[in-house]
């Protein structure tokens, strides 16, 4: 892969982590702020925002593993 | 509860509703299939055994991308499951939606207007788990129904929310009659008021004319039977002049004659017709006043005779023994009368319906057989019309307590 076009997709690669992390972050604080601002239990605002922060970064690191394969 | 946009201090909720679960559970279940689904494709290629699955890598970076924006759009699915709701009180229906990230729709349907209320059950899902759809349309041609999808139980909901306008409806009818015949009532209590007033005014006029005289001297017995059957009047006059007072306050009829005058003097004037009654208990009785005039804007005559004559005379038959002291003082623009006690003070019960009407102290009665329980609170009203404040202070009963005046000039 990496003979076709040299450092392309692992640079591409990298781009869509770093775009993917701020997207996940952006979103994570919208919905926070929905989820405590408008809901009738805090608790389980939390308990979705924990989930939520869990998921992304779970998957963020599986996409940086498969980031990291890219050379 | 924080429902944010919201304000239901008047109303009581009677339900809330949210989404039925399976409405989540398909929605994000459905999502999370079409999330992992390239990347178990992914992994199934990574394992084939054609020889290009050292290409994939890239391929399996798209497909984590991929299961991260589903996993994005289950946050979004979530917030709109937990974040749509609908509440039923018992004047309105709410209905709320979140739209997107940044639309929030409330849309509020009054009871009374509801026409029609229908219930619609589709599918197998909806069947099986016991949900539908419900749309509350109002008597307006004009004005959009209020629909809820996914609601449990719609049936029920229908039966509950139609209960609701009966009992609105005739809560409504009755708050009609209420009103009637309360205002009934204070006309009553007006016309009884003054007739009572008139007899007593006029029985107090010819009690005073014989303790004082006016029909040539009588025996030593009946001058002084007279004093006291003058004094009992009187306070039958200023008891029911507090009534009527009271009634006027509450229906919000009090009428103010504004006009200047120095507060000082009228404070003065009050203090000093009581004095002899705190001599008489032998208690300390003070007043400081601060330099120079106190003018001030508002009715001299229900200052004067129902906000600090009342406060004064309270803490002189509240104070058993001890010390009075009264404070006047004029700070910027407002002016504030304070008056302590060491009488019986005030619990915390107490404190809580002082300023109320008929809110009698747990010591009105054993102190002031005559307390109507409305001098507070016509004070109160009085203070309040001027724009002032009135409170109290005290650390429990038998610690004295302090009451404070405040009026901006």
């Amino acid at each position: 892969m990496g003979g076709v076009l040299p450092g392309f997709f692992s640079l591409l690669a990298w781009a869509i982590f770093l775009g993917a992390t701020a997207l996940s972050v952006v979103l994570g604080v919208i919905v926070s702020y929905h989820w405590f601002r408008y809901a009738r239990n805090e608790t389980a605002s939390l308990v979705a925002a924990v989930v939520y922060g869990a998921g992304c970064l779970l998957i963020l690191l599986m996409l940086l593993s498969a980031v990291l394969t890219l050379r | 509860m924080n429902m944010a946009d919201l304000d239901l201090s008047h109303e009581n909720i009677l339900l809330t509703l949210r989404k039925h679960w399976v409405v989540f559970a398909r929605d994000s279940i459905g999502t999370l299939i079409v999330g992992f689904l390239p990347l178990i494709l992914a992994g199934g290629l990574a394992v084939a055994p054609y020889g290009f699955s050292s290409d994939l890598a890239f391929l399996r970076v798209l497909a984590i991308l991929w299961l991260l924006v589903c996993w994005l759009a289950l946050a979004l699915i979530w917030t709109a499951y937990y974040l749509d709701i609908w509440l039923v009180t018992d004047k309105h229906i709410y209905v709320v939606e979140q739209i997107g990230l940044f639309n929030r729709q409330v849309r509020t349907v009054a009871l009374e207007r509801v026409q029609e209320i229908q219930v619609r059950t589709e599918g197998f899902l909806q069947t099986a788990f016991g949900y539908g759809t419900i749309e509350v349309h109002t008597a307006s041609g004009d004005e959009e129904s209020a629909v809820f999808r996914g609601i449990p139980s719609p049936q029920m909901v229908r039966s509950f929310v139609l209960d609701q306008i009966e009992r609105f409806a005739k809560i409504e009818k009755e708050n009609v009659e209420l009103a009637t015949t309360a205002k009934e009532q204070e006309k009553l209590i007006h016309l009884v008021g003054h007739e009572v007033k008139g007899y007593l005014t006029k029985s107090s006029a010819a009690l005073a004319s014989i303790a004082e005289g006016d029909f040539g001297s009588v025996p030593e017995g009946v001058q002084t039977m007279a004093g006291a059957a003058l004094k009992e009047t009187r306070k039958g006059v200023d008891t029911v002049m507090n009534i009527l007072h009271g009634a006027d306050a509450s229906t919000g009829s009090l009428a103010l004659e504004k006009k200047s005058f120095d507060l000082k003097n009228a404070v003065l004037s009050v203090a000093q017709s009581l004095q002899a009654s705190a001599r008489e208990k032998g208690l300390a009785f003070d007043l400081f006043a601060g330099e120079g005039e106190y003018a001030f804007a508002g009715d001299e005559t229900k200052l004067r005779d129902h906000v600090f004559r009342n406060l004064i005379d309270n803490a002189i038959r509240y104070t058993p023994s001890g010390n009075i002291r009264m404070d006047l003082t004029k700070t910027g623009p407002i002016i504030r009368f304070e008056i302590k006690d060491t009488g019986v003070g005030i619990s915390q019960e107490t404190m809580q319906k002082l300023f109320t009407e008929g809110g009698k102290g747990e010591h009105s009665q054993d102190v002031n057989k005559e307390s109507t329980g409305f001098g507070l609170s016509i004070a109160k009203r009085i203070v309040d019309a001027h724009g002032g404040k009135i409170w109290a202070e005290s650390e429990g009963a038998g610690k004295g307590s302090r009451f404070t005046v405040e009026l901006p000039t």
